[in-house]
């Protein structure tokens, strides 16, 4: 009997990896070339909705294709540049793949070779609809175009209404930074224990980059790989941070740290209404108001007086590339193609990958009604005080990271702002040196 | 303690080892090994450059003797706490009573949830600092800690995820614990001992290997924790949980570092051998096997 | 009779910590009939309008594929790979902990090595490794390797096992005649139940709950198991449909609860009972 039930199951097992085995060989990453048919795989990362529109576009290119068979590989964003770094590495990344615009420094910097350069495809990529010297700003190092635009994103200002309304706090789009001190002022006046505005870590380096920007003119590391900035622009920015917290205008760092690797969205204290005002960008709109059980409004990122540069972030949602080494090249060409300017692409795809990069996408969504109007908005806001590209160096991951230390370490008061200045300065040197050494 | 047959017997038994070591993990060590001496992006191949990591490591990485510090604080931390706690669980579990079996798997719970998305959320909820642990301590007149926003607590906090998840050395200590002979209870039961002299005499020893295994395969997990500030801190507040894996990961798959990741993770290695190596030259003394005969 | 009280004392003690232990966990359970909104905004633990919608929308999940596959995937890739880990490893563990050969220190350090290198790390040259058998989008990576024994934490565990078992049975046995095999078999096997299902409950556990593993060798969203299922849909853009995550992420529990509630008799209820040494 035991016998009996032992020898079943290694047959089981025997038969379950055979199994494996052959269905490897079918894997759309085998493509036959001999025949027209041809297997591709892209691959994303999103929520349901994006998932379930771009698998949607999928099948209706396979309707109106039926030789293309397109494989959706779809995931979160948080492990996604590991696994594409991953796939880069051993030479098996789909053919067609997302990229965010934070990897395209540190990507074309370390081997172009892997990608498309979109410049050479205009004859066969519609790019009549897209803003090229946006694409390039954001997707090129060195005459290198990584990939093309999905959607546009910019930054502002996301408010409570009524939260906003009793504290009477007057929200504009003209506000400076000073401003944003005065509204902390009267909230705290109407409710000691509420909070104007509040930060998680991401947008906390934004407004560190944007206000030195504004100060200085200038990224914080140049083209040249000398710093942007100068010591006084650093204490002023950091001694500005400080104040917003001695002010209790921006709740402790205890307190919102636990939450700063999430959004607005799931952190209490917003959803509670004990904080007003979220610094955010336009493509997190969607899912603060669907946790949101109040009236949302959206105004322009603050802008100092007197600004060198305007500064404001207004960069790609996302770039779509293309696999260089990709047997089907031709076809997954012509599928982004597709995907960018066609019709029945745009209208099933809809805003969710935000406001789409494409002239005619954004007509004709406007025209449908199918645009969210506080997305619409704050990007409309932010572009007019765009602060243009962001120099590649100072996208660098690392560059970032050095931005959150010296944040944490004055918000937690454990440096002064000057000593922070020094700190920074001193470390951003010695990073830029490194690139510049590589490079 | 003759052996059975042949001196090559159990070479055969432990082939399939061998063979798995050879085709599976050689190459993966014997490359990461090489990697460490080069300059490697992932996206190009990689380049010879000496001992240049192990060098920036030791001297200009600012951050390295931080990660390496509260790395080693956790493994003081959570280490002990978990098998400690492991263990007086699992004594408890091993009674006979009622319904236990159902009490050991709501205890077990913990444990299968893993690094789970519901993690991180759940972790925010209970310690922040309006959160239910706080409430708690408000009804006692204590708090409110910032048990995830002070540098002073996040590392605290992290073990305690650690030491929630205590059911796997639970289980082993209760397949252990179930190894010991019931005569040897009887035993000291006539002869009029009492629990804890049990405890101490009988099954604490009995248990040895078990404590040993137990400690060897935390010691080396914790060195290597990775979940916990990965989901649930990200490595802050002021770098306070930047536990030793979360910078390798950083280092490899964001800064585009593979080469010096891999020389970290050799440091590390060298430091769990050596740590490793202490434990069994100490376990002679302290550890007790029955395959060696009765008693030492 | 002295024992009752004794035992009131314990269940006390017992259900105290169960509940400290068990509320994260009722949380889980009590949100995912909450709504989304709800999550977030409230931490009591009792839903203001309960609703099954989290199990039923997400059972569906997020378009091609519904939960019925990455199930499926999930045993699919777990149950093999327990079992060839039980096999292979205990035959290797009676190899350690019984028979003396040429090199069994160093080859045993070496084992215990491969524990100590950071997973993170090597997961590129085995992924290119991989590639090279052409095991991508399969289970292969995480199975074959199982058959050949290189978990070596459970070689490691079953290792400390056996020297727990008293030579003297192997001894008698041999005299019987019984050949090295048969004692293995016959004698140790048996004995080594409770030993055997502790490691099953944390094979299956743990290759139920991988993430980084899949994540990196399986790309058809076909062949997703749980642990990759659960976290399709999260990003930092979008609305993620938290109570749906949470009523799949608690039915993802089940299979290794039900297998711990079922397995734990025979790593408790073991050989204390056998009357093993005379």
């Amino acid at each position: 009997m035991k016998k009996a039930t032992i020898l079943t199951v290694v047959i089981a097992l025997c038969l379950s990896v055979m199994a494996y085995a052959n269905g490897q060989s079918e894997s759309p990453s085998a493509t036959n070339t001999a025949q027209k048919q041809v297997n591709m795989r892209f691959s994303w990362w999103g929520g349901d909705a994006r998932h379930k529109a771009t698998l949607a576009a999928i099948s209706l290119y396979s309707e109106k294709f039926p030789n293309v068979k397109i494989e959706g590989e779809y995931g979160q964003f948080s492990s996604f540049y590991q696994k594409l770094l991953t796939q880069l590495s051993g030479g098996t990344a789909p053919d067609i793949f997302q990229v965010d615009f934070k990897w395209v420094h540190d990507l074309l910097s370390q081997n172009p070779k892997w990608f498309v350069n979109m410049n050479t495809m205009s004859d066969k990529i519609d790019m009549s609809g897209l803003d090229m010297k946006f694409a390039r700003d954001w997707g090129e190092v060195n005459g290198y175009l990584i990939g093309l635009p999905l959607g546009m994103n910019g930054i502002g200002l996301v408010y409570n209404k009524d939260l906003v309304q009793k504290a009477g706090i007057d929200i504009n789009n003209n506000w400076t930074w000073d401003d944003v001190l005065a509204a902390g002022a009267k909230m705290k006046k109407y409710d000691p224990a509420k909070y104007a505005l509040f930060f998680n870590k991401d947008y906390f380096t934004y407004m560190f980059k944007v206000q030195m920007k504004q100060r200085s003119g200038y990224d914080l590391i140049k083209p040249d790989y000398t710093l942007g900035f100068s010591r006084e622009d650093a204490v002023a920015t950091f001694s500005y941070i400080r104040k917003l917290i001695d002010t209790g205008t921006i709740p402790p760092l205890e307190e919102t740290v636990p939450f700063e690797k999430v959004y607005a969205d799931q952190t209490p204290n917003w959803l509670n209404q004990k904080y007003a005002i979220f610094p955010t960008s336009s493509s997190i709109i969607p899912r603060i108001r669907s946790a949101s059980q109040f009236p949302l409004g959206v105004a322009r990122y603050p802008v100092l007086k007197d600004a060198k540069n305007p500064g404001l972030i207004t960069a790609p949602t996302m770039l779509i590339a293309l696999n260089a080494s990709s047997p089907n090249l031709p076809e997954a060409t012509k599928f982004v193609n597709w995907f960018l300017n066609d019709k029945d692409a745009i209208m099933t795809l809809g805003d969710t990958r935000g406001l789409p990069a494409v002239k005619k996408a954004r007509e004709d969504l406007l025209a449908a009604n199918k645009l969210d109007q506080n997305i619409k908005d704050m990007v409309e806001a932010a572009l007019p005080f765009s602060g243009g590209p962001e120099d590649a160096q100072t996208q660098n991951q690392e560059v970032v990271v050095i931005i959150e230390d010296y944040i944490q370490q004055v918000g937690y008061g454990k440096m002064t702002p000057a000593q922070a200045a020094d700190g920074i300065m001193k470390d951003l040197k010695d990073k830029a040196a490194e690139m510049k050494s590589q490079a | 303690m003759s052996s059975i047959k042949g001196r090559y017997i159990g070479l055969l038994y432990v082939s399939p080892w061998i063979a798995g070591f050879l085709v599976f993990q050689l190459y993966p060590f014997v490359m990461s090994f090489f990697y460490s001496f080069t300059d490697f992006s992932l996206l190009k191949p990689p380049r010879l450059i000496g001992l240049k990591n192990f060098v920036y490591m030791f001297t200009r990485d600012k951050d390295y003797y931080q990660s390496l510090k509260v790395t080693l604080i956790y493994g003081m931390i959570a280490v002990p706490m978990k098998l400690a706690f492991a263990l007086l669980v699992a004594m408890i579990l091993n009674l006979k009573l009622r319904y236990i079996n159902v009490f050991r798997t709501f205890y077990y719970l913990p444990s299968i949830l893993g690094g789970s998305v519901a993690i991180a959320i759940l972790w925010r909820f209970l310690f922040n600092r309006s959160g239910v642990v706080n409430e708690f301590l408000a009804m006692v007149h204590l708090g409110p800690v910032d048990w995830l926003g002070s540098d002073r607590w996040a590392l605290f906090t992290l073990s305690l995820l650690t030491v929630w998840q205590f059911g796997s050395s639970m289980v082993i200590f209760l397949a252990g614990l179930k190894q010991v002979p019931a005569d040897l209870y009887e035993a000291a039961k006539v002869d009029g001992a009492g629990r804890l002299r049990v405890f101490f005499k009988v099954t604490l020893p009995l248990i040895t290997p078990m404590i040993f295994f137990n400690l060897i395969l935390q010691m080396i997990y914790a060195l290597q924790e990775f979940t916990g500030p990965y989901v649930i801190t990200g490595g802050g507040p002021l770098k306070s949980t930047y536990l030793y894996a979360l910078m390798l990961y950083d280092n490899a798959f964001s800064f585009l570092k593979m080469g010096y990741a891999s020389a970290q993770s050799w440091v590390l290695f060298a430091i769990i051998i050596v740590f490793t190596a202490l434990i069994f030259k100490s376990s002679p003394y302290w550890t007790f096997y029955q395959d060696e005969g009765a008693g030492k | 009779m002295r024992r009752r009280g004794r035992n009131w004392g314990s269940y006390i003690f017992l259900i105290a910590l169960g509940v400290f232990m068990t509320y994260p966990l009722l949380w889980l359970l009590a949100s995912s009939f909450k709504s989304s909104q709800e999550i977030f905004a409230d931490i009591s633990l009792w839903p203001k309008h309960f609703g099954l919608d989290g199990y039923i929308n997400g059972w569906k999940g997020s378009g091609q594929y519904s939960y019925t596959t990455f199930f499926l995937n999930s045993f699919l890739m777990v149950v093999p790979t327990v079992i060839f880990t039980l096999i292979s490893s205990f035959l290797v563990a009676y190899g350690f902990a019984r028979f003396r050969f040429p090199f069994k220190k160093l080859l045993f350090m070496l084992m215990l090595s491969t524990l100590m290198l950071p997973q993170e790390l090597i997961i590129i040259p085995r992924y290119i490794l991989f590639r090279n058998f052409h095991w991508l989008n399969s289970y292969l990576p995480i199975m074959i390797p199982a058959l050949f024994a290189t978990y070596s934490f459970f070689i490691f565990m079953m290792v400390q096992f056996l020297r727990g078992i008293p030579r003297e049975l192997d001894e008698a046995a041999i005299i019987d005649g019984c050949g090295s095999f048969a004692i293995l078999v016959r004698i140790l096997l048996p004995l080594s139940k409770p030993v055997l299902f502790a490691a099953t409950i944390f094979q299956f556990v743990w290759r139920w709950n991988d993430f980084f593993n899949v994540l990196i060798y399986i790309d058809s969203v076909a062949r997703y198991p749980l642990s990759l299922a659960l976290r399709m849909s999260i990003d930092i853009t979008e609305t993620v449909s938290w109570n749906n995550l949470l009523a799949m992420s608690v039915l993802t529990l089940l299979p290794p609860v039900l297998l711990f509630f079922f397995a734990q008799k025979y790593f408790v209820e073991g050989i204390a009972t056998s009357g093993l040494k005379g």
